[in-house]
């Protein structure tokens, strides 16, 4: 992809481009260079997770995940993914081991502590959970409602991401009203409105056009660019290993390096 | 604030008949509540009215001579529980019958002659303003055991038939609040499990309790509020319709209108606070 060419002296027009994230993504990288230091932002040591009486999904697994890393999370389908995201996001509590997530340990962690960890961690659901009530834009404004922003605050912050996510024309439209991938990018838009440390997503391009996935995948690394930590889950090894970045695959039960 | 507002009332309108039943029956609660308070205040009417009457009546032997029913009198005064006592003599009794009788008593005098049939007596006022049914037999007791004493009366039924109709107001009225209490609690335990999915979104997008709790809280004051004022109304057509008949002349004053509804309000919050917390975490 490349910028499209414009007469020199006029604005971009964010509307009309926002389809090519490379421009946003130049933008965004002038007004938010990279972190320098790579600190781990996520540390799992001899963790288990267990359901109920079940075999456990994970055994004794152990990885860590640096601030402004962009990392893969690799199995086949019912190994375990899913179940890892959720643990990072304190969903699940482990069985057994430690979990420090952007320096909190989670096993401590619960009511308003919880509340205000999750606010610092985007998490794009596989079915999205967007509120069927809401407009696209009330949904997008509640990752930010619940943390006592003022309508105002909500305003500007919703829509300087709505044109990112390419959502702008869709703002009063009600999630059964609009497609899957639409529907997504509201789910990641709501991740992202809070400007999150990290950000999760459970497989973001499952079920979409290779062209959509390829859009969503650069979406994510635009944020990532911004400093964000993006952990990614899916099931597929060509998605994981074409953007040439940090793959862990749970294999075993455990979380292993690399695609094998 | 405004979020909370039209949060609750989102929550109102979309609890549909649960919301609707929960309305009507803080509405039934009221009325209820507003006929109890009605009737209670005829109570308390009738009990002053008993405060100016005697609440034992003495009736001396017959052989007694009018000195030493005044002595008898005197005595009976001396006892910490009496306030006052005043002989009756039996002309005065005879007086006193021909006001009842109105325009026949003077037929009947003259029939009765020198021969007058009713008998002296000595009219007691207890201390307290409001005579114990329990204190006032003891106090009979005691007093029937003097000698000289024929007999003794008391309005020992109609003051505890009195006390009976006290204690079930405040039954009834306790037992009516308790039933708000608990439906309101209901709808707002029905509306959490219909929004689960969502009180459940809204904790994974990092809200605390409070933010959840706040407008379902505020619906129950709702529902509480828009109960007691529609039972308000309804009691008014009410009090309109049928109020002379039952005898009730006024309808309540502002102040206890107030307190009606502020107290259902309250029931509503009191709703709103019980299924909470366990409800909530069982949900999220
Ligand atoms: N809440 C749960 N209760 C019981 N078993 C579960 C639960 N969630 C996941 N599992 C099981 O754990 C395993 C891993 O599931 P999951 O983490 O969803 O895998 P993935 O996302 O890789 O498909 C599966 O066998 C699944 O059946
Ligand atoms: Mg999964």
């Amino acid at each position: 992809m490349t910028a499209p060419s414009r007469p020199a002296g006029t604005a971009p027009k964010v509307e009309r481009v926002y389809e090519d994230t490379t421009v946003l993504r130049a933008i965004d990288e002038r007004m938010y260079p990279p972190p320098e230091p790579k600190l781990p932002m996520i540390d799992a040591s001899g963790v288990t997770i267990r359901y109920g009486r079940h075999e456990p999904v994970l055994d004794k697994a152990n990885f860590t995940i640096h601030s402004g890393d962009f990392t893969f999370v690799l199995g086949a389908s019912g190994s375990g993914k899913t179940s890892l995201l959720r643990l990072l996001f304190r969903d699940v509590l482990p069985t057994e081991g430690s979990v420090v997530v952007a320096g909190q340990s989670l096993r401590r962690l619960r009511g308003r502590g919880l509340a205000h960890f999750r606010r610092q961690v985007g998490f794009v659901f596989q079915d999205f959970k967007l509120l069927p009530g809401r407009t696209v834009y009330e949904n997008i404004g509640m990752a930010l409602r619940v943390t006592g922003c003022s309508r105002k605050q909500v305003r500007d912050r919703v829509e300087h991401i709505l044109p990112r996510v390419g959502l702008t024309h869709r703002r009063n439209a009600y999630p059964a009203e609009i497609s899957g991938g639409e529907q997504q990018r509201v789910a990641i838009a709501r991740a992202m409105v809070g400007n999150p440390m990290i950000l999760l997503a459970d497989e973001p391009t499952g079920n979409l056009d290779p062209h959509l996935s390829v859009a969503i995948l650069d979406l994510f690394e635009g944020f990532n660019l911004r400093g964000t930590t993006v952990v990614i889950a899916t099931h597929d090894t060509a998605t994981a290993v074409e953007r040439g970045k940090r793959v862990l695959r749970i294999e075993d039960r455990k979380v292993r390096e690399g695609v094998r | 604030m405004r979020y909370i507002v039209s949060e609750a009332l989102r929550n109102v309108r979309h609890g549909g008949v649960v919301s609707v039943l929960a309305i009507l029956i803080v509405a039934l609660t009221t009325i209820l509540f507003g006929v109890l308070y009605l009737v209670r205040a005829a109570v308390h009417f009738e009990l002053a009215r008993m405060a100016d009457r005697p609440v034992v009546v003495v009736f001396p032997e017959d052989r007694l001579s009018d000195d030493e029913v005044r002595a008898m009198a005197t005595e009976i005064d001396g006892i910490p529980a009496i306030e006052s006592t005043q002989v009756v003599s039996k002309a005065e009794a005879l007086a006193r019958s021909g006001e009842l009788f109105g325009e026949h008593a003077a037929v009947l005098l003259e029939g009765f002659g020198r021969d007058n049939p009713l008998p002296r007596s000595i009219e007691v006022w207890a201390a307290a303003e409001g005579p114990e049914p329990g204190s006032l037999a003891a106090l009979s007791q005691q007093l029937r055991a003097l000698s000289g004493v024929e007999s003794v009366t008391f309005e020992a039924d109609s003051i505890r038939a009195i006390g009976r109709v006290k204690n079930t107001v405040m039954l009834l009225g306790a037992l009516v609040i308790v039933i708000s209490v608990v439906v309101i609690s209901f709808s707002i335990m029905l509306t959490i499990y219909a929004r689960r999915d969502e009180l459940n979104i809204l904790r994974l997008v990092g809200a605390t309790y409070g933010f959840i709790r706040v407008p379902l809280l505020l619906q129950g004051c709702i529902e509480g509020l828009l109960g007691s004022a529609v039972g308000l109304g309804l009691l008014y057509g009410l009090f309109r319709n049928l109020g002379s008949l039952a005898g009730v002349q006024e309808f309540l004053e502002p102040v206890a209108a107030a307190a009606i509804v502020g107290g259902a309000t309250l029931i509503g919050m009191a709703g709103g606070m019980m299924p909470m917390r366990r409800r909530l975490r069982a949900v999220t």
